[in-house]
């Protein structure tokens, strides 16, 4: 196996250019999705799945470019305080990488109000992208904090305007893939930020709980309509993919 | 009898007495003072707070002219409390809370949400004036009149434990609805009572307008400093309101010393969320002037009483009233908040300021909370527990761990490094969290050593609720270090203290391991050890070696004959952290998380599980309390028969659990959503959070609405259902009994029920 974890010295520029984003190193995933590519916003929701498959491709962008990685740190900025290192770190010994390595590529910073978040990706995200020359960027449960009924409803509105905007033209700027997740619920699902996180989202796709399998449902793909109808047309009926 | 001298222009010239209570009042305070002789004076002070902002200079000049208001100025401020500099920012002056926020609001639009950050917008106007002032609640004080406002001096001290309390006028109100079963703002007044100083006086005239006439006539004859009420907030106040609207008296309804009215509002109570659980804070009423306490409805009262509300007030800064009704963590707050004041150091109006950025791995390391040592499931002879105490208070006093000093950028190669982490912690300055707690942690100590020399009880009893209201602040200033709201905490602090407890406990063990003792269990900040023919100095001089190693206070609880450790009630392998039962050698039972200390533990059960406990108290040691199990399990047969037989009171299965979401958006029927249910049915407001009392009818039915009665509706014709009650009592003897092979199938087997 040709594992980078950020050991490999070639021209990856040029291979980034050429390959152009990062997949799920699953086969039933990377069929369903194609590669996620550099400079599109992928929003994954649903069950606590999501959670965990926004997790697991912290660990793919670390991988060598020719292993469908990135060869980049990843930034995950947490707005529901569910981050779990164990998980990430079994996931690594699973695919026989060095769990130690994994987490120290991994970059957390926990947002506990709307405002911090807001803060976070408006302000902090784009220094650290430049400064850790990072490719993907998950913001994960983006919609708790925003949904605080602690703060006014205008005022958590204006500032997830303000935070989604500044993601939006960073994304398309530094060219990096951004994963943003939700757990979904009928409260979550009610309030007009689920929709313009989707207005903006290249790809959308609900995570659900089927029994000990997850299915999962993709609702929208602008990256390469063409192949990626022809999977789904393979794969019509939903995909249920075992534990 | 002592008056109250209302002198709404403040032509009073020169008072000394002690701050009763305060309030904001347009461009000014009103501070009530309650004299020596016994009389309340009220002073005006004209007086305006400031919100300010920060941002690019020349923004905040063109800021500064967009706002026509009196008193716009740049000033030099700390933005954060980690800045060796001071900034330029834009201080402008409010008349009150309202235009601070709305201006505060319209700022932050005008700025695109990006230009500009807030400070002081959401501080109470009456807290900010005590800590501008640097006088607090219920402090002697000489107030003088000047041209330019009020002048202070403080003849009293916050140091002070000794300190006197005014003779305060107390009464107790209560008001009976005209109605049978659950009371409703439209039910007529069917009586008023009124309580002062012992002597009872009922209003019970026939015309209803004329009780709140009485009423009102009698507050201003009785002129009371504090009135008591049951769910004065919730309730009492509120169905005041709206019959005075009903009487067309709604004008003339005073209860405080103010001339202003008693008023419905139209807003709600508050559901919040701590520690994982849904709680309910109805509306205050507050009476300007006066103290109302809703005994019913305030926390802090129904654990430490008026005195440990006063302590709280004067070592927090902040009204008495407010203390009453309001979380513990405000209280913390406002301590937090005095602190950065008068360091000139600007309070955030929104937490911005997010986590610093660490490796997962890292956090991996970092975010792992306290020490625990699994205990082996089981009865032990003779250990011992030593507790620290205040341990993590203490560590952020010691440590100086602040969310400004802890990874603080002004010192990064500090000496004072955080355990495991490595993190570096400010050598130059102290953090506002560890300057807000040091007087707590002084006074708490002092007040233990005056409860131990105490010989009157009356004495002790007035130290002990101090003492206790301050463990309540202590208890919370760890939280809030990590809480999202806390102004002054952050994360990062919060996992530092929590290593340095770690380590504390660790260092504690290894030397009670060189001293040949074995950890039993240990959990957070105690230890439980066992040592073959270990005395009670054994356990003292282990005590003392630590505190010398650790420098923290640490105290010897004592050694139990006997402690049993339970296990999981689903893994009867697993032990559980906090689930436990002793008896020290002098007799006293300590017991957690089983059925005596849950608080939805029905009346019967807890007797129950408390007689079987003193039975098995009596053993001197393990294999004594082997022999008194089958009396202990007698005594559950005779509840067991009593509640076969219909012989418990209602009032002992009653069954209070909260509601951890609004009642229609619960999905299954739990008995407390039926019951809830049934209170909305009967036109009772109920919101999440809170408590609902209910007794189980008929868990079996197949009408959910038939299988659990709210209390409120139970009357002599409610009949109980049986089996489920004797599920709850086998259930929780089980829990007590389990490492000695009793299941729940086994008790009823013992118990001829089987």
């Amino acid at each position: 196996m040709q594992t980078s974890l950020l050991s490999l010295n070639y021209s990856r520029a040029d291979l980034l250019s050429r390959i152009g984003g990062v997949s799920f190193g699953d086969e039933v995933f990377n069929s369903l999705f194609g590669k996620l590519n550099l400079g599109h916003l992928v929003f994954l929701y649903g069950t606590q799945r999501c959670l965990a498959l926004s997790e697991l491709l912290c660990i793919q962008a670390q991988l060598a470019l020719t292993e469908g990685g990135l060869e980049s740190k990843a930034i995950f900025i947490d707005g529901g305080n569910t981050f779990d290192p164990c998980l990430i770190a079994e996931y690594a010994e699973q695919l026989s990488l060095d769990s130690d390595k994994v987490l120290e590529n991994i970059l957390v910073s926990r947002a506990f109000t709307c405002h911090q978040l807001t803060s976070l990706i408006a302000n902090n995200l784009k220094p650290w992208i430049d400064r850790l020359n990072i490719k993907l960027a998950v913001i994960s449960n983006i919609l708790e904090p925003y949904s605080d009924p602690d703060i006014a409803r205008k005022q958590s509105s204006i500032f997830f305007k303000v935070a989604l905007n500044s993601l939006v033209s960073m994304i398309r700027e530094k060219k990096i893939v951004a994963v943003v997740t939700s757990l979904d619920d009928e409260y979550i699902r009610k309030n007009s930020f689920f929709e313009k996180i989707a207005y903006h989202s290249n790809i959308i796709a609900k995570l659900e709980d089927y029994g000990s399998s997850t299915i999962v449902i993709l609702e929208k793909h602008l990256a390469n309509p063409l192949d990626i109808l022809l999977n789904e047309c393979k794969r019509y009926v939903p995909v249920t993919r075992a534990e | 009898m002592p008056k109250s001298i209302a002198s709404p222009k403040g032509c009073v010239q020169s008072v000394k007495g002690w701050i009763l209570d305060l309030y904001p009042k347009e461009n000014a305070i009103v501070i009530w003072i309650k004299t020596e002789k016994g009389n309340t004076v009220r002073l005006l002070d004209r007086w305006r707070y400031s919100i300010y902002v920060s941002g690019n200079y020349s923004d905040l000049i063109d800021l500064a002219k967009q706002i026509p208001i009196e008193g716009v100025a740049l000033e030099e401020k700390y933005v954060r409390p980690e800045d060796s500099d001071k900034s330029t920012v834009l201080k402008i002056p409010v008349s009150n809370s309202r235009e601070a926020q709305e201006l505060a609001e319209k700022i932050l639009v005008y700025g695109r949400y990006r230009r500009f950050r807030l400070y002081n917008v959401d501080v109470k106007p009456s807290q900010m004036y005590l800590y501008e002032k640097d006088i607090f609640p219920f402090a002697f004080v000489h107030a003088t009149q000047r041209s330019d406002g009020l002048e202070w001096r403080l003849l009293d001290s916050q140091e002070e434990v000794e300190y006197k309390i005014p003779p305060l006028r107390e009464l107790t109100l209560e008001v009976k609805a005209a109605s049978e079963r659950i009371p409703r703002f439209t039910d007529e007044t069917r009586e008023i009572n009124i309580n002062l100083g012992g002597e009872s006086i009922q209003i019970d005239s026939e015309d209803e307008l004329d009780k709140l006439m009485t009423l009102v006539e009698l507050i201003q004859q009785l002129d009371p400093d504090i009135i008591y009420t049951s769910n004065g907030d919730e309730f009492l106040f509120p169905y005041l309101a709206r019959r005075a609207i009903e009487n067309e008296f709604s004008e003339k309804l005073v209860m405080g010393r103010e001339r202003s009215p008693l008023r419905l509002s139209n807003e709600k109570g508050k559901s919040y969320v701590s520690y994982g659980q849904v709680h309910y804070r109805p509306l205050p009423t507050r009476l300007l002037g006066r103290i109302h306490i809703d005994m019913e409805n305030s926390l802090l009262y129904c654990d430490c009483g008026l005195q440990g509300i006063i302590e709280v007030a004067r070592i927090c800064r902040i009204p008495v009233q407010r203390v009453s009704n309001t979380t513990i963590g405000t209280s913390m707050t406002s301590a937090q908040l005095y602190h950065a004041v008068r360091n000139d150091v600007l309070i955030p109006w929104v937490k911005a300021d997010p986590e610093d950025l660490k490796t997962a791995r890292e956090l991996l390391i970092a975010d792992r909370g306290g020490f625990y040592h699994e205990p082996k499931v089981g009865i032990h002879d003779r250990v011992g527990e030593l507790d620290f105490t205040s341990l993590y208070p203490m560590l952020m006093l010691k440590k100086n761990l602040s969310a400004e000093t802890v990874r603080c950028k002004c010192c990064p190669d500090s000496a004072e490094r955080v355990p495991e982490l490595d993190y570096n912690i400010c050598e130059k300055r102290k953090g506002i969290v560890p300057k807000s707690i040091e007087l707590l942690l002084r006074k708490r100590t002092k007040y233990k050593e005056l409860i131990r020399e105490a010989s009157d009880p009356s004495l002790r009893s007035l130290y002990e609720k101090r003492r206790a209201a301050l463990k309540w602040i202590l208890v919370c200033a760890f939280g809030y270090l990590g809480f999202k709201n806390a102004r002054f905490g952050k994360i990062d602090a919060h996992i530092a203290t929590c290593a340095f407890a770690r380590r504390t406990l660790l260092k504690a063990t290894r030397l009670a391991e060189e001293h040949g003792f074995e950890l039993v269990h240990g959990i957070v900040d105690s230890l439980w050890l066992k040592k073959k023919g270990a005395t009670e100095s054994g356990f003292i001089e282990l005590k003392d070696e630590i505190y010398r190693e650790t420098e923290l206070p640490i105290s010897f609880e004592g050694v139990y004959r006997w402690i049993v450790f339970l296990p999981s009630e689903t893994r009867r392998n697993l032990p559980v952290l906090t689930r436990y039962y002793g008896v020290f050698m002098d007799g006293r039972i300590k017991a957690r998380g089983i059925a005596t200390r849950r608080h939805d533990t029905p009346e019967v059960v807890r007797k129950c599980i408390e007689e079987m406990l003193t039975i098995l108290a009596k053993g001197e040691d393990s294999s004594d309390f082997y022999n008194r199990v089958p009396e202990s399990i007698d005594v559950l047969k005779e509840y067991v028969q009593a509640l076969k037989s219909r012989r418990i009171e209602l009032g002992d299965l009653f069954i209070e659990r909260h509601l951890s979401s609004e009642v229609y958006e619960y999905r299954h029927e739990v008995p407390q959503a039926i019951a809830a249910k049934q209170l909305v049915k009967e036109k009772v407001e109920v919101s999440a959070g809170q408590s609902i009392s209910f007794i189980i009818i008929n868990s079996e039915n197949r009408f959910s609405k038939n299988r659990a009665l709210a209390a409120e509706l139970v009357d002599e014709r409610t009949s109980y259902d049986v089996d489920r009650y004797l599920e709850l009592l086998f259930s929780s003897a089980a829990t007590i009994l389990a490492p000695f092979g009793y299941a729940v199938s086994d008790l009823k087997r013992a118990v001829d029920i089987l």
